[in-house]
C-alpha cells in the first residue's frame, strides 16, 4: 500500500519536473514517464493479488473443517432412549429410517440422546431390529419378503405398539406391512369374529346394529 | 385396537380389497362405520354361490341382485377412486354352453346399468376394472367404452375382460396411461381407434382380444406391451418409439412389422412369417424368443449385438424333424455378448445335433457365456454328454450349468450324466433338477432324487 503512494508521488514529482523541461529533453522525458508509469499499475496489481492470496486462504480454512468430519470413517451413532428410560445405540443410517429421526437430526437436535416418549423398550427394541435388517440388505429382495414375513408373526398387542410407534416414528414401509398384517387378519371374518379379535366393543346398541344389517343385506345373505 | 388413531385405522380398512370385508366391519363399532365412508375403493365381486343361489328358485327372492349392491355402495362413499367389480373365478370358468342364460343381471358391461352410476364417480375415478360374465355378454355389443370416455376425465387405468366392446363414439381420452383387454370382441379392425383415442397410453396389454384383421399399435409413449394375438389377423405391427418391454406371442401372421428401436425386454413367441420387418434394437437385453424355425428367425432378424440374456424354446415339441439345424458357433455369431443362455423345453434338442468344432476363434467368441440353463431330454445320452462337454471346453469362463432332466428319463442314465459332468468338470457350479410338462420344476438336492 505504502509502495503504490510512493509510486503515485514520484509519477507526480516527475511529472512535475518533466514541465520544467526544456522543448529539447522533452523526447528523453517521455520514455523516463514511461517508465515510471509502469510502477504504479504495478504496485497496484501486487497489492490485489497479496488481497486474492488472502481470500483464498480464509475460505479454504472455512472449508477444511466440513471436509474433516466427511473423511471420517467409523459410522455415527445415535442414542434414543425409550419412554421407560432404557438406552438403545444405532448407526445413523439405521435412525434415518424414521423420517421423524431424520428430520430431527437434519435440524440439528439430534446431539444428545432422542427421547422417544410414546415407544417402550420393548417395541424400540423390534422397531430397530426391522430397520437394521432392511438397511443391511436393501438390495436383497426376496430376503427381505420372507424377514417380514417371519418378524410379523407376533401377537396383537405387540402387532399394535409397532403400528402406533411406526405412525410416531413415521417408517412408511413398517407402517405398510403392519397395516396390511391387521387388514389380512380381518379378511373373511363376521363381525362378531372381527370385534374378538380386535378386543373391540359393541358400541351399538341391538336396533342401531340392526339398522347397520339393513343397510348393507346382501354381506349376510 | 380401540386405541389406534383413525388415520391408522382408515390405512387397515383402505387393505382390505373387499368390499363385503369392509361392509363386515361397519358392523363391529360405531368408529368402523363412520371411518368407512373415507374408504375410497369399491371392490365387488360375485362369487359363485351367490350366482347359484340367485338361480334356485328357492333362496331366489332373498338374494340382492349385484347391480343392486353396487349401486347401493357407490351411494355411500363420498369419493371413489378405484372401482374393481366382476365375477369369481369358478363364474368364468362356466361355457357359454353349459348354461342358457337370458338374463342380465350379470351383464356388468351393460350400458344402462353402468350410466346410472358412473356419473356420480366419475370425478374422483382413476382406477376402472371390470370383469364381466361371458355367458351374459358375448351375445351383446355394448358401448360403455363410449360411455367411459365421456365422463371419466381423470381415469388412468381401464381394465375389461371378457366383453363385446364397440369403438363407436370413443372420445380421446388423453390421461389414460394403462389399458387392459382381455378376451375382449373389439370392433376396431386396425386398432385405429384406439391409436387414436389413447395417445398417452405407457402399458397396454391386449390378451385375446379378437375381431382384428390388421391390428397395428402405434403410440408413441407407449413403454410396456403385452400383446397374444390369434390366427385369424392377416399382419401385426407395432410402431412404438419409446417401447421398453414387449410380449408379443402371434402364430402365423403373414406380416410382422416391429419398430421400437428402445427396446430392452424382449419376449416373442411366431411360429412363423412369411414376411418379418423389423427395425434395428440397439438397447435390447434380454431376449426369450419362441418358434418353429428358431434359425430363421436369428438369421433374419437384427437382433443386436447387445443382447445378454438369451432364452429360447420351440412353439411346438412334435415338429423337430422339420427344423433345420443350426449349432452353438452360428448362436453365438449371431450373438457375441450373451453372458446367460437358457433352453426351455425342446429347444436343447435342436442345438444338440450340431457339435461344436474346437478352435480358438471359436473360444474367443464364446468367452463371454457365463451360465447355461437347460432343460435336457436325453433321447441319446452319448450325444448330449458331448455337447455338454464341448460347450464346456469351447467356454473358458462359464462357470454355472443349471441342467433340467425330464422325469421320464431312467434313473440310471440320470445319475450317470450327472456323476460324469461333476468328474469332468469339478470347478463349474451344478444345479441338477427334474422337469415335466404340466407339472413344477424341482430341483435335486445332493443326490437326493
Amino acid at each position: 500500500m505504502l509502495y503504490a503512494i510512493f509510486g503515485v508521488q514520484t509519477f507526480l514529482q516527475r511529472d512535475l519536473e518533466l514541465r520544467n523541461l526544456s522543448l529539447f529533453n522533452r523526447r528523453k522525458g517521455f520514455s523516463y514517464l514511461f517508465q515510471k508509469s509502469l510502477l504504479f499499475p504495478f504496485s497496484i496489481s501486487f497489492f490485489l493479488s497479496q488481497g486474492f492470496i488472502y481470500l483464498f486462504l480464509l475460505s479454504s480454512r472455512k472449508s477444511s473443517s466440513p471436509a474433516a468430519i466427511m473423511s471420517s470413517s467409523s459410522p455415527k451413532m445415535i442414542t434414543l432412549q425409550s419412554s421407560d428410560g432404557e438406552t438403545f445405540e444405532v448407526e445413523e443410517a439405521v435412525a434415518m429410517e424414521s423420517r421423524t429421526i431424520k428430520h430431527m437430526i437434519e435440524d440439528d437436535c439430534a446431539n444428545s440422546s432422542i427421547p422417544i416418549p410414546n415407544v417402550t423398550s420393548n417395541t424400540l427394541t423390534k422397531v430397530i431390529e426391522y430397520c437394521k435388517k432392511h438397511v443391511e440388505a436393501k438390495s436383497d429382495e426376496e430376503g427381505l419378503k420372507s424377514f417380514d414375513a417371519e418378524f410379523m408373526k407376533i401377537d396383537k398387542d405387540t402387532l399394535y405398539d409397532l403400528l402406533m410407534a411406526s405412525n410416531y416414528l413415521d417408517i412408511k414401509s413398517l407402517l405398510d406391512l403392519g397395516c396390511q398384517t391387521v387388514a389380512d387378519k380381518i379378511k373373511g371374518k363376521n363381525p362378531e369374529e372381527i370385534r374378538k379379535e380386535f378386543g373391540i366393543k359393541n358400541d351399538f346398541t341391538p336396533e342401531e346394529e340392526e339398522e347397520i344389517r339393513k343397510e348393507s343385506p346382501w354381506v349376510f345373505d | 385396537m380401540d386405541d389406534l388413531p383413525p388415520p391408522l385405522i382408515l390405512d387397515v380398512l383402505s387393505r382390505l380389497g373387499d368390499s363385503a370385508d369392509l361392509a363386515r366391519c361397519r358392523v363391529a363399532s360405531k368408529t368402523f362405520n363412520s371411518l368407512s365412508r373415507d374408504i375410497r375403493s369399491i371392490n365387488l365381486h360375485c362369487s359363485f354361490d351367490r350366482y347359484a343361489k340367485s338361480r334356485c328358485p328357492l333362496t331366489r327372492s332373498s338374494i340382492t341382485p349385484f347391480k343392486t349392491i353396487l349401486k347401493n355402495l357407490v351411494s355411500e362413499l363420498r369419493i371413489v377412486e378405484s372401482v374393481t367389480i366382476g365375477i369369481d373365478k369358478p363364474l368364468r370358468t362356466v361355457s357359454y354352453d353349459d348354461v342358457e342364460d337370458e338374463d342380465d343381471d350379470l351383464y356388468l358391461t351393460e350400458v344402462n346399468f353402468v350410466g346410472e352410476w358412473l356419473p356420480k364417480v366419475s370425478d374422483g375415478l382413476t382406477s376402472f376394472s371390470i370383469s364381466d360374465f361371458w355367458v351374459q355378454s358375448c351375445w351383446r355389443r355394448s358401448e360403455v367404452l363410449s360411455l367411459i370416455s365421456s365422463y371419466c376425465h381423470k381415469l388412468a387405468e381401464l381394465q375389461i375382460r371378457n366383453a363385446w366392446l364397440s369403438v363407436d363414439g370413443l372420445k380421446p381420452m388423453p390421461k389414460l396411461s394403462k389399458l387392459t383387454l382381455e378376451y375382449i370382441r373389439l370392433d376396431d379392425e386396425d386398432l385405429n381407434k384406439v391409436n387414436e383415442s389413447f395417445p398417452g397410453l405407457q402399458v397396454l396389454n391386449l390378451i385375446g382380444v379378437g375381431g382384428l384383421k390388421d391390428p397395428k399399435i402405434h403410440l408413441l409413449q407407449l413403454k410396456a406391451c403385452r400383446w397374444t394375438v390369434s390366427n385369424a389377423v392377416y399382419s401385426v405391427t407395432i410402431v412404438a418409439p419409446n417401447l421398453v418391454k414387449l410380449k408379443l406371442k402371434c402364430v402365423r401372421p403373414r406380416a410382422l412389422v416391429i419398430e421400437t428401436p428402445s427396446l430392452a425386454d424382449l419376449h416373442l413367441s411366431v411360429e412363423e412369417a412369411s414376411s418379418f420387418k423389423v427395425e434395428e434394437f440397439v438397447n435390447l437385453t434380454n431376449l426369450h424368443l419362441e418358434s418353429l424355425d428358431l434359425r430363421r428367425l436369428l438369421c433374419s432378424l437384427p437382433f443386436g449385438k447387445t443382447v445378454k440374456n438369451l432364452k429360447l424354446g420351440l412353439t411346438k415339441s412334435s415338429e423337430l424333424m422339420g427344423v433345420s439345424k443350426f449349432g452353438f458357433e452360428s448362436l453365438f455369431s449371431v450373438f457375441p455378448n450373451v453372458s446367460s443362455l437358457t433352453f426351455t423345453p425342446w429347444a436343447w434338442s435342436v442345438f444338440e445335433m450340431y457339435i461344436c468344432p474346437e478352435g480358438d476363434e471359436i473360444r474367443s467368441r464364446m468367452k463371454g457365456l457365463k451360465e447355461i440353463t437347460a432343460y435336457l431330454e436325453i433321447h441319446d445320452f452319448e450325444t448330449t454328454l458331448s455337447c455338454i462337454f464341448s460347450i464346456l471346453d469351447n467356454c473358458s469362463n462359464l462357470f454355472e450349468m443349471k441342467l433340467f432332466i425330464h422325469r421320464d428319463v431312467v434313473f440310471h442314465v440320470t445319475s450317470t450324466l450327472i456323476s460324469r459332468c461333476m468328474t469332468r468338470h469339478p470347478r463349474v457350479i451344478w444345479r441338477w433338477g427334474m422337469w415335466k410338462e404340466g407339472t413344477e420344476d424341482a430341483w435335486i438336492l445332493d443326490g437326493v432324487l
